[in-house]
């Protein structure tokens, strides 16, 4: 089964793990600065640090298992992965078919 | 939808298309884990090549993605010539072709930074994993920064195998 709180790399973009007691980094128009090269900067800066934060989610046991295999064979497990994912939205969207259809025949 | 990398990438190679792997699959050469539901090439801006890429996607209905279906488009040379970066959908699923992209240049540009893969029975350009991680950050996109943490991990992982 597929668990997003395990594999959220798998759901999108998770969001950095929040820190209790301390304060949200300031957004970015609270920098207030003028010269575009150092605003550009600062959030230069602000990706760096949110990328070191979530290096540390990062899950490596998946990566080091990838590792072992060739590129090819990287490929090929991930075409074969996004089948049964196509697979999946096939079988969901048949049942969401004929669910409506039997709604509708009530 | 999602690319049918199996036959999106022999059907470009095939076609003699000079191009390079780049984005999320070209991540999942280098051991990514992430899902990617899209192919990013960077092709050769000469006109034979634009040829050549006209060709062998034309068979496959490219039309542009994310705009009003009644936009009228016309995928041929003079479209790409044109232009620059395309971001399409086919019957091979969704395709973006860059003929230059942020932090790594054109196609001769990123050459230097790129390796051969062979996969799907071809053999074909993919981007180095540090240019690759360097393209994301210029990107600078939120959604792009859990990816280059996974990719700086992966370099990691590499390069403590050495």
């Amino acid at each position: 089964m597929l668990d997003v709180a395990a594999k959220p790399h798998l759901f999108g973009t998770p969001s950095p793990p929040a820190r209790r007691g301390e304060a949200d980094p300031p957004a970015r128009s609270t920098f207030n600065l003028r010269n575009p090269r150092l605003e550009l900067m600062a959030m230069t800066t602000q990706n760096e640090r949110n990328t070191t934060e979530l290096m540390r989610d990062v899950d490596r046991t998946l990566l080091r298992e990838n590792l072992k295999l060739t590129p090819a064979e990287r490929l090929e497990k991930f075409a074969k992965f996004m089948r049964f994912a196509s697979g999946l939205r096939d079988a969901g969207a048949a049942t969401r078919r004929i669910e409506a259809e039997t709604t509708r025949k009530q | 939808m999602s690319a049918e990398f199996e036959k999106l990438l022999p059907t470009f190679v095939n076609a003699g298309v000079d191009f390079i792997l780049v984005g999320g699959v070209a991540g999942i050469v280098h051991g990514s884990a992430r899902a990617t539901y899209d192919v990013d090439l960077v092709y050769a801006r000469s006109d034979t090549n634009i040829g050549r890429l006209v060709s062998a996607l034309a068979p496959h209905v490219p039309r542009l993605r994310d705009v009003p279906g009644n936009l009228p488009f016309s995928w041929d040379a003079k479209t790409v010539r044109n232009g620059l970066n395309f971001t399409l959908t086919s019957e091979l699923g969704y395709i973006d072709l860059f003929g230059e992209i942020m932090g790594g240049g054109n196609y001769e540009d990123l050459l230097q930074h790129s390796f051969d893969v062979e996969a799907f029975d071809v053999r074909f350009k993919c981007i180095d994993l540090p240019t690759l991680i360097k393209i994301k950050e210029a990107a600078g996109r939120a959604k792009d920064l859990a990816a280059v943490a996974e990719l700086r991990v992966l370099l990691e992982e590499k390069e403590g195998d050495r």
